[in-house]
């Protein structure tokens, strides 16, 4: 059986009968669901059997003359695959229940096993012709689920496929000026037919893919559509796309970085501290992306916006690391692509099943959630203990990695735009645990219940993960290891239970058992003591007084509005790129569109004496 | 062996740093020419919390504090006292610094689980000035680790052996400055207690706070600040091989912010930040670059 | 009223859990009366309350013993009422001045409480219009005798009569109280 006839039938088989999942949605949502996450399993288990079945001879078949469809497995792209085809199924099994709360549940499926589809065969082409295909289809399923959730997500949709057909048109324009210089597009050959062309031609390539790459990833500058789009888009749907779609973009740039041997390309480029200067800029740009990622996210009003910031944040750090191409930094870019997966999707579930409940996800309306929603509370509290990267959860060892990393290559700014988004993000995270979970619970939420059990499983395999993953890495740095080895790079050395960084060992399994017996030891002291009262949320210290107001209305007592403004404060006048994108851009553009518009379709007939005039004239001057 | 060595720790992390609050409480006693309490007054404060009764507002309030507590004691057996070392061979610095964010999240949860806006508002208080104080402490220890090429806190002591010209205090000192006054930051200590503003906002996360909740989060405390002045110690004063005078550093370096702290008044929240990222901050950068291109000399 | 709680009835942890309790006393001030002002003085370097182990606390939670410093308006009695509820045991009361024993230059008042012993109760009175510092540490010095011999039981007092406690309290709030458990 060869293996890469199972995944592009997957995603063609897939494609084909996604008219026939849409009638399946219209007759019964649920079971259309759950066969895609069926699916989507089946495609986890075929790529499970495809584990260590690296560079097999492509299986490819031409579409149009010259043009070919490819498909290959190397452990890079077997990584990628595999996370997204695992987002994707905790995905639809989210949404067997919440698609009742989604306003055109067909479609909305439908376009979704199209994204499964695209997916394999993004993640696993052969050849770059490949990769913009799939690129193009994921975009444009993307953009009808986007402009699907409400009135105002059709502007957000737009911003959406606005900047993404850009970054699709970059890397066109890359296929089409490698194609004339070598002639293929296949991407292991150019692997090695890069480095025989000039620096200049290898920096204009560089430049268009990164510049796709930062558009789809969602990074510094190029990470406008972000808030709106996810913030905006159907809830579930967010987590795929910050979960995974934005790792297409991850994707693109562990291509330019590491599958294109980017430090040999720029060796002749000048280096700083070592790096090529490309390479530098690249993680620079990571590293902004990351701060202004944590300062905007600190003060969104908005849990969904909070977290699609936290998402430019997190992309910096994934773009920062895969830019460094040092055996610590990719592991660690590479393993945060896993956690920003698993952390990202955590909390984008776990808020849509707070709307699912409540309704809303604006922060300064909810509150007091915790005893409500269990189970939905503990999923946000790992994923964000994952996100802030604490120990014991996986976040942890890749911040780890990219600190090992940046700290022995002696990147001043690097680390400290790493270090800014690390305790940034105990900021952001905290806001919607403090307003959404804690805190006073308004009256009209007194009687939300949990959400549905099926909606819960996908939670709790989410943070299960996040848990085991945290305590063992080495379960998946050993694909991660395999990536570096068949890329060159000196892979990172790591046993059962310790990882070994340049500047000392980390030892997880020993680290979680210090902090379970510490935990322990707590709690032998707390219950020695005096057992303690349980009381109400509303018997609180209230200086002597509790006014009737307070008991009719309890969110009046919740410190949730403007939850940062102290450190808001600091920033308020900020220039902002969304603005500068918008208007600076935008309306220019549009006065262009208006100008070109008067040439061709302008009534006065004293305008065409004017052009004719001028026209003769310059062709005089000329002739 | 290794049990009775983490139990001597953690006894000593226990007792010496409620005396080093006792201690806090005489000198500034003494500054303001007051006869204060007797040093082992920070015991039977302990002691009298934990016979008082106590309201709880839920699981997340109780399971918070003991994460507090547990993080702390865990971080504690990671750090090098003396000659006893018992996980500090694999204590590296940046999972020391992690390990102790537990704990603060911890108490920040279950602070706000009271329901009480006024622990709201302390905890983010904490949150902003810890974005503060910690870039620059995160910077200088940036610098180090370049130039030492290790991240542990023993190696770091090691290095520094053979005179006291060895030590980093000599040999990095606008870092050591630097790590001095986040040190502050860290242990809520005068300019840098806006989250702890009794007259302001009722003690802040504390508010909620009865018996034995209030005894465990003592102990916390006490427990930060042997830690954290514990890694000041091995890092810039050279460790020490003998435990008492480990001890005796750590007292040495606490009575001094002691001493600084009773006579200054306390910054706006802002201001917290606005201070660390404009000197702090800067000396930090200007130490990493040294650091980075002479390495130590 | 009813003594059964004798302090001979105490087990060996609870005299140790007195003395430690004796030993360290927060206080929280209901600060709507004079007696107010003569507290800074005790607190600050002339007399130090701080080394009984004296020391202010922010909230009920925290504190040990409530000082009721000075005369009590009804208005204030429910926030006071409130706020000694949200104490936790063992608490103690302290009354400051005459105005808590009897009225004091307010006795006859149509809104201030003549005898705050009816409505919360007191462990110790310090007499005096106003008390002199002095006074209060003589006070505080005779709270730590009683506690550590087990014979501040207001507390015990305050749950064993709470009906006779709380008609009191309806009687003077026109049959108004915060309940707040």
């Amino acid at each position: 059986m060869c293996p890469f006839g199972t995944i592009s039938s997957f995603s063609f088989s897939l494609l084909i009968i996604s008219p026939l999942i849409y009638l399946l949605a219209r007759f019964d949502r649920r079971w259309a669901s759950a066969f895609l996450a069926l699916a989507s399993g089946l495609g986890l288990y075929k790529l499970a059997t495809m584990y260590g079945e690296w560079g097999l001879p492509s299986q490819s078949f031409e579409i149009i003359p010259n043009v070919t469809i490819s498909f290959t497995n190397s452990p890079i792209q077997w990584y990628f695959a595999f996370i997204g085809l695992g987002i994707m199924l905790t995905i639809f099994l989210f949404e067997i229940s919440w698609l009742s709360k989604s306003r055109t549940p067909s479609a909305h499926i439908f376009f979704e096993a199209v994204i499964l589809a695209s997916l394999p065969g993004f993640f696993m082409a052969g050849d770059l012709m490949t990769l913009y295909i799939f690129f193009e289809l994921m975009s444009w399923a993307a953009f009808f689920i986007v402009s699907q959730a409400s009135e105002k997500s059709e502007k957000a949709a737009r911003t959406f496929i606005a900047m993404n057909t850009t970054g699709a048109m970059a890397l066109l324009y890359v296929l089409f000026l490698l194609y004339t210089r070598f002639s293929t597009l296949n991407i292991e050959e150019l692997r090695t037919l890069l480095p025989s062309a000039g620096a200049g031609f290898n920096l204009i390539i560089f430049a268009l893919f990164v510049f796709s790459g930062l558009i789809k990833a969602g990074s510094f500058p190029l990470h406008t559509w972000l808030r709106k789009t996810h913030g905006n888009a159907p809830d579930s749907f967010s987590a795929v796309l910050s979960g995974y779609l934005i790792k297409y973009g991850s994707f693109v740039v562990a291509v330019t970085t590491v599958i294109f041997p980017s430090l040999l390309l720029f060796s002749n480029a000048p280096h700083f501290m070592g790096l090529p200067l490309p390479n530098y800029i690249l993680a620079v740009l990571g590293g902004v992306s990351i701060i202004v990622g944590t300062l905007m996210a600190i003060k969104q009003q908005d849990a969904k916006m909070l977290i699609a910031y936290s998402s430019v944040s997190h992309a910096g750090y994934i773009v920062m690391a895969l830019a460094m191409v040092s055996s610590y930094s990719v592991a660690g870019g590479l393993l945060h692509v896993l956690v920003h997966a698993l952390a990202a999707a955590g909390m984008f579930l776990s808020m849509a099943a707070v709307k699912y409940r409540t309704g809303t996800t604006n922060m300064s309306e909810l509150g007091g959630l915790v005893d409500r929603m269990p189970v939905t509370f503990a999923t946000y509290l790992i994923s964000i203990i994952s996100t802030a990267g604490i120990p014991p959860m996986v976040g942890f060892v890749s911040k780890w990695l990219i600190y090992q990393s940046t700290i022995t290559g002696g990147f001043i700014f690097l680390s400290f735009a790493a270090f800014f988004g690390s305790i940034g993000s105990f900021l952001y995270v905290f806001r919607p645990l403090a307003t959404v979970f804690f805190g006073q619970r308004p009256k009209r939420l007194e009687n939300v219940r949990e959400v549905p059990f099926i909606m819960q499983l996908p939670m709790i395999i989410i943070s299960a993960l996040t848990v085991i993953f945290g305590v063992l890495p080495s379960i998946a740095l050993k694909p991660i290891a395999e990536a570096e080895r068949y890329y060159g790079i000196k892979p990172v050395s790591f046993s059962f239970s310790e990882i070994r960084g340049a500047l000392g060992s980390w030892n997880s399994v020993l680290v979680f058992f210090v902090f379970m017996l510490g935990f322990i030891m707590a709690a032998v002291i707390f219950y020695l003591a005096r057992k303690s009262v349980r009381v109400g949320l509303l018997e609180n210290y209230t200086a002597g007084e509790i006014p009737r107001e307070i008991i009719n209305s309890p969110e009046l007592y919740h410190y949730a509005h403007n939850f940062y403004r102290p450190v808001e404060r600091l920033y308020e006048h900020h220039p902002s790129l969304e603005d500068f994108y918008e208007t600076a851009l935008g309306e220019n553009l549009k006065k262009f569109g208006v100008f070109l518009k008067t040439l061709f379709y302008n009534h006065r007939l004293d305008w065409y004496l004017y052009v004719s005039i001028l026209t003769i004239l310059f062709l005089w001057w000329l002739l | 062996m290794k049990i009775l060595e983490s139990a001597a720790v953690i006894i000593t992390g226990i007792v010496f740093g409620l005396f080093l609050l006792g201690v806090q409480r005489k000198l500034v006693a003494r500054v303001q020419r007051r006869y204060g309490p007797p040093i082992w007054q920070q015991f039977i404060d302990v002691a009298k919390l934990f016979s008082k009764s106590s309201i709880s507002h839920g699981f997340v309030f109780d399971m918070g504090v003991m994460m507090a507590l547990g993080g702390t004691i865990a971080t504690l057996l990671f750090v090098p006292i003396g000659k006893l070392q018992v996980l500090s061979m694999s204590g590296d610095f940046i999972v020391v610094v992690y390990l102790m964010a537990v704990a603060s999240l911890g108490m920040a949860m279950s602070a706000v689980n009271s329901g009480n806006p006024n622990a709201s508002i302390g905890v983010m208080r904490a949150l902003t000035q810890m974005f503060g104080y910690e870039l620059p402490y995160l910077m200088v220890m940036m610098g180090m680790m370049f130039a030492y090429r290790t991240s542990s806190i023993l190696g770091m002591a090691q290095v520094q052996q053979g005179g006291i010209l060895n030590w980093n205090l000599f040999r990095v000192p606008i870092g050591a400055i630097v790590v001095f006054i986040s040190m502050f930051g860290i242990s809520g200590k005068k300019p840098f207690d806006t989250p702890i503003a009794p007259a302001e906002i009722a003690s802040g996360p504390m508010v909620e706070y009865s018996g034995k909740f209030l005894g465990s989060l003592t102990l916390m405390h006490a427990l930060v600040i042997f830690v954290d002045i514990s890694i000041f110690v091995n890092v810039f004063l050279g460790g020490a091989s003998n435990y008492w005078f480990f001890l005796l550093k750590v007292l040495a370096v606490f009575s001094l912010m002691v001493l600084i702290s009773s006579v200054i008044p306390r910054f706006r929240v802002e201001q917290v930040v606005t201070f660390s990222w404009k000197w702090p901050l800067f000396f930090a950068v200007i130490q990493s670059v040294i650091l980075v291109a002479m390495g130590v000399r | 009223m009813d003594r059964k709680m004798s302090p001979e009835t105490r087990s060996a942890l609870e005299k140790l859990a007195d003395w430690f309790r004796a030993r360290s006393i927060w206080m929280l001030h209901y600060c709507t009366g004079c007696g107010a002002v003569e507290l800074p003085p005790s607190m600050t370097s002339r007399f130090d309350m701080e080394r009984f182990g004296i020391g202010p606390m922010a909230t009920p939670r925290q504190a040990d013993v409530l000082l009721i410093t000075g005369y009590l308006a009804t208005k204030t009695l429910r926030r006071v009422i409130y706020t000694y509820e949200q104490m936790q045991t063992p608490k103690y009361v302290i009354g400051f001045g005459s105005c808590t024993i009897n009225g004091g230059i307010y006795y006859d008042s149509y809104n201030v409480i003549t005898r705050l012993d009816l409505y919360l109760p007191v462990d110790i009175y310090i007499a005096g219009c106003m008390p002199r510092p002095e006074a209060i540490l003589t006070a505080f010095n005779k709270l730590r005798e009683m506690i550590e011999k087990g014979e501040a039981n207001g507390w015990k007092r305050y749950e064993e009569n709470k009906e006779w406690y709380r008609a009191n309290q309806l009687k003077a709030l026109n049959g108004e109280v915060y309940v707040t458990r």
